[in-house]
């Protein structure tokens, strides 16, 4: 059975397909910060390879959200090593809740010109090859994303 | 010194700019009376009671209450909340004498049974008290509560709760008769973490007044408390200006003692 959620990136609305979650994790606990009209910051702090969690509460910021300016995503060490297959380390179901947050964040920048923040939390430089080129394809490839340390 | 022709207000630059010296604000003092207050106010600006001998130290050097440098201090952080009450209760209501405390930091240090500490006496401690931070192994969430309810001025809370839920969750056996009829303002910064996520902020959505923070952070929770971190958003939805989460689900989190 597939699930739907109304994706809302200010006046877009598509209909997004979470197939790819698994029984009893698409569930209500989500976030919903569709309230927060005055929000300008926002950040994420992942401690595993999902983030279903982070894509569903991002989808749920309106067009009220007007001061809304950055969007950063603190990463675990291990979504950031090198020359890693991704599909074959985190699995199709994982890659599947990335790609639909890396073309959430091209809604985003298009629509708001957000550019996202991902920081990685060792402090170290982040490399050529490494995990987040493929987690994140189009954001990466149009140069839409601030790599941090 | 005491006759200087310097003004007042160069003075207490001078003293300003050495906040951060102790040992050069401790000559300072010995200058003149004239002295003692503008630099004690640096000295014990910030004052710390670790343990019971910290806090026996404290006693014996300043035995008077009332000619303490107590008052001077804006931040106090009690790692051993349970000695401090009591020692309180001992020299009925020494604690007192911290009226112009900012800032209260409140922790149990010593592991003790928290759901034996009663925190009453630390209530309304000062008036003017705009910041509270709460590092719990495991407080029933009433007495944290009722310690921030008794600040009308707090603006930020902080609360972490280094354990899950507990079985004296809905403990309620130091709660003040009354209860204040103006809750705080909570217009600045909340930062709920661990246990402390599911508990406060159950309580904080049903205040009658609601909740005005600019900035949330909320760090290691469950996926089944992003209902109630909703909740909170939605409470501060006119005012929210930051969110900052963290979640644990798909980890397994381990609560620490912090001693």
């Amino acid at each position: 059975m597939l699930n739907t959620a109304l994706v809302r990136p200010f006046n877009i609305c598509v209909r997004a397909n979470y197939s790819l979650l698994p029984q009893g994790e698409s569930g209500s606990a989500s976030l919903d910060i569709s309230g927060a009209s005055k929000l300008r910051d926002v950040t994420f702090r992942i401690n595993s390879s999902r983030v279903e969690w982070v894509t569903v509460a991002l989808q749920t910021i309106t067009p009220k959200s007007r001061d809304l300016r950055q969007i950063s995503i603190y990463l675990p060490c291990y979504l950031t090593a090198v020359g890693t297959d991704v599909r074959k380390r985190f699995g199709d179901q994982v890659v599947g809740e990335w790609l639909d947050l890396d073309r959430l964040l091209v809604r985003f920048w298009e629509s708001h010109s957000i550019r996202p923040i991902f920081a990685r939390p060792d402090g170290e430089e982040w490399e050529e090859g490494d995990c987040i080129g493929s987690l994140l394809p189009e954001t990466t490839r149009r140069g839409i994303v601030d790599l941090v340390c | 010194m005491s006759n200087s022709r310097l003004p007042a207000e160069l003075l207490d630059h001078i003293a300003d700019l050495l906040h951060d010296e102790r040992h050069a604000l401790g000559n300072c003092c010995l200058v003149s009376k004239s002295w003692i207050s503008r630099t004690r106010k640096h000295l014990f600006a910030r004052i710390v009671f670790q343990n019971e001998a910290e806090l026996e130290s404290w006693k014996n050097t300043f035995p008077d209450p009332s000619t303490s440098p107590a008052h001077y201090a804006t931040t106090l952080d009690v790692a051993c909340s349970s000695v401090v009450t009591a020692a309180d209760a001992e020299a009925g209501g020494w604690i007192r004498g911290f009226s112009r405390v900012v800032r209260l930091e409140v922790g149990n240090r010593l592991c003790e049974d928290e759901t034996k500490i009663s925190l009453v006496p630390l209530h309304g401690l000062s008036p003017v008290v705009k910041s509270l931070c709460m590092y719990s192994n495991g407080l029933p969430p009433p007495r944290t509560f009722d310690l921030a309810l008794s600040f009308p001025l707090l603006e930020d809370l902080t609360v972490v709760s280094y354990f899950g839920p507990l079985a004296g969750d809905n403990d309620s056996s130091d709660r003040p008769a009354v209860q204040p009829l103006n809750s705080p303002a909570f217009t600045g910064s909340l930062k709920l973490s661990r246990g402390g996520v599911k508990r406060t902020a159950r309580q904080l959505v049903s205040l009658p007044g609601g909740i005005h923070f600019r900035k949330l952070s909320l760090t290691q929770f469950y996926k089944n408390d992003l209902s109630l971190i909703t909740g909170l958003v939605e409470g501060c939805s006119h005012t929210l200006e930051s969110l900052d989460v963290e979640h644990s689900f798909g980890t397994t989190v381990q609560y620490l003692r912090p001693c």
